[in-house]
């Protein structure tokens, strides 16, 4: 009993209280130190379009990729993570802005996660299922029964329509890619 | 408080006793930009969840503090913005908003510092400040603290971010509790052939849920068994939300029946469900729904323990009872002669 309450008494003088605003704060909320680890993601930021006179592509697509993503969890727990992805500049020349619905995003490889993990981007495997873009963040790959630390790399390929009535140039954009 | 629940509450002691800066400090951080949550409140120290997410109940003006942690694991500078964002939770799915997209967690968190410039391997401390509104209605309200590298790349930028989610209960008086029940057990073959269960799970509680859970199968042709299996879903599940989770088992698994058991958790809540199973013979079909009942969790620690503990009190009681009678024995003698 005297083990126990030394303990108690330890762990008492480890939490910290963190000073609250004065601002209406009722309850005084007490909190510890974590000391698991981050979810991170990384990307090499060297997406690539086929190149080729946009002239000759109008109505067809681009295709292309944006390079290894890889999301590593060090958090040591048991909750899965999710990417989502979203179009949020869209691609434009300066005259011509081709929506964010005529661009589709997909993971071709399978996903071979280290660690204990389920990791995949459900139905997204191909152009034809891929997941068709919008200015706002869609689940795109996720984990689930994860155990542990665990990570995944995965190289999303994008195609980009182009309207039939787009002017020639260079065209540039942005993709955002979030994990949660 | 039972000796079970003593267990992790002294586990969680001796975790906290452990040096405050950890090994982290010292391996570099994941590759790319990472973010941690550095603080969660004692009462929820048992609560898987509230270590990687701020999972907090809170009333309408209260101001809540917590420090977050931005890393770079690239061997390039970054330069990183961090800021408050609004999210949903639809269709078994979390999702974080864009910048400035409006919402009551970006109107009430401020982040300090906005911005970072942080050098290979470095890390930086953000202190997140939660104002809630005083006239914050009641109910759920969702958001994260975001990490964002600004778009890199010439024709295609690429923008990553990384996020620690929230869920905040608003309210005054008690959190509401959660729950969840799971309403039916499918068997059914995929495309391929391969046997996949699927169960509907309602949340029928007051607050999100981050879903995970097993799959046992047993009572099987000629009394095989199998399993465990990982169940696979959608992680999150809003108030009121009904969401599937899917099981995929082995191919080589026969039809059946068996008796399917279905474990699912979120933080500390467990459900554990019983349902009779046949799959189908054939691939793309799906035989007809079961309503499967709820069945106690196998929980050794939870027969275990008590049982012990209740054990080494009867031992105690009677050593304590021989003792006393002896001493009165004793005494009885003592005044007798």
């Amino acid at each position: 009993m005297r083990k126990r309450l030394v303990v108690g008494t330890l762990a008492a003088a480890a939490v910290t209280v963190p000073l609250l605003g004065s601002g209406g704060a009722q309850a005084q909320s007490v909190t510890f130190t974590l000391t698991s680890g981050s979810l991170a993601i990384a990307e090499p930021g060297a997406a690539t379009l086929t190149a080729g006179a946009l002239s000759g592509l109008t109505g067809t697509s681009f295709t292309g990729s944006l390079g290894n993503t890889t999301v590593t969890d060090t958090r040591g727990g048991i909750t899965g993570w999710a990417t989502t992805i979203a179009q949020t500049t869209a691609f434009s020349d300066g005259t011509t802005t081709i929506p964010a619905g005529n661009v589709k995003a997909w993971v071709a490889a399978p996903i071979v996660p280290t660690g204990v993990a389920t990791v995949t981007s459900g139905l997204y495997l191909t152009q034809l299922t891929g997941l068709t873009l919008t200015g706002i963040g869609q689940t795109f790959v996720s984990a689930t029964a994860v155990l542990g630390n665990n990570s995944a790399t995965f190289n999303p390929s994008i195609a980009v329509t182009v309207p039939n009535d787009a002017t020639a140039g260079t065209y540039t954009g942005v993709i955002t890619q979030t994990v949660s | 408080m039972s000796p079970r629940r003593r267990l992790p509450w002294a586990a969680a002691a001796v975790l906290l006793l452990l040096p405050v800066v950890p090994a982290q400090a010292e391996t570099p951080p994941p590759p790319g930009l990472g973010i941690r949550l550095l603080d969660a409140p004692t009462e929820r120290k048992d609560d898987p969840r509230a270590r990687v997410y701020v999972v907090d109940r809170v009333r309408p003006g209260a101001v809540l503090v917590r420090r977050v942690e931005v890393s770079n694991g690239d061997a390039a500078s970054m330069q990183v913005l961090v800021y408050p964002a609004a999210a949903t939770v639809e269709g078994g799915r979390f999702q974080v908003a864009n910048r400035g997209t409006p919402g009551s967690v970006p109107q009430w968190t401020t982040v300090s510092p906005t911005s970072l410039h942080l050098a290979p391997g470095e890390r930086a401390e953000v202190t997140v400040t939660i104002r809630v509104a005083r006239d914050a209605a009641a109910g759920e309200v969702y958001g994260a603290v975001v990490a964002e590298r600004p778009a890199r790349g010439a024709q295609v930028g690429v923008a990553l971010r990384t996020a620690v989610r929230m869920y905040l209960s608003v309210g005054q008086g008690a959190e509401p509790a959660s729950d969840f029940r799971v309403d039916s057990l499918t068997a059914a073959r995929d495309g391929n052939g391969r046997p996949v269960v699927l169960a509907k799970v309602h949340n029928t509680g007051g607050r999100a849920l981050d879903l995970s859970g097993t799959l046992r199968l047993s009572d099987g042709p000629g009394g095989l068994s199998a399993g465990p299996f990982d169940a696979t879903l959608g992680t999150t599940l809003g108030l009121g939300q009904t969401g599937p989770v899917s099981v995929a088992l082995d191919k080589a698994l026969p039809d059946g029946p068996w008796l399917a058991r279905l474990e699912l958790r979120s933080g500390q809540l467990r459900h554990a469900v019983e349902g009779r199973i046949l799959f189908p013979a054939t691939p793309s079909a799906t035989s007809p729904p079961v309503v499967p009942k709820e069945v106690p969790l196998y929980e050794r620690e939870a027969v275990v323990v008590p049982v012990a503990a209740v054990l080494v009190g009867v031992v105690a009681l009677a050593l304590l009872v021989l003792a006393l009678l002896a001493l009165l024995r004793r005494r009885r003698q003592e005044a007798g002669r």
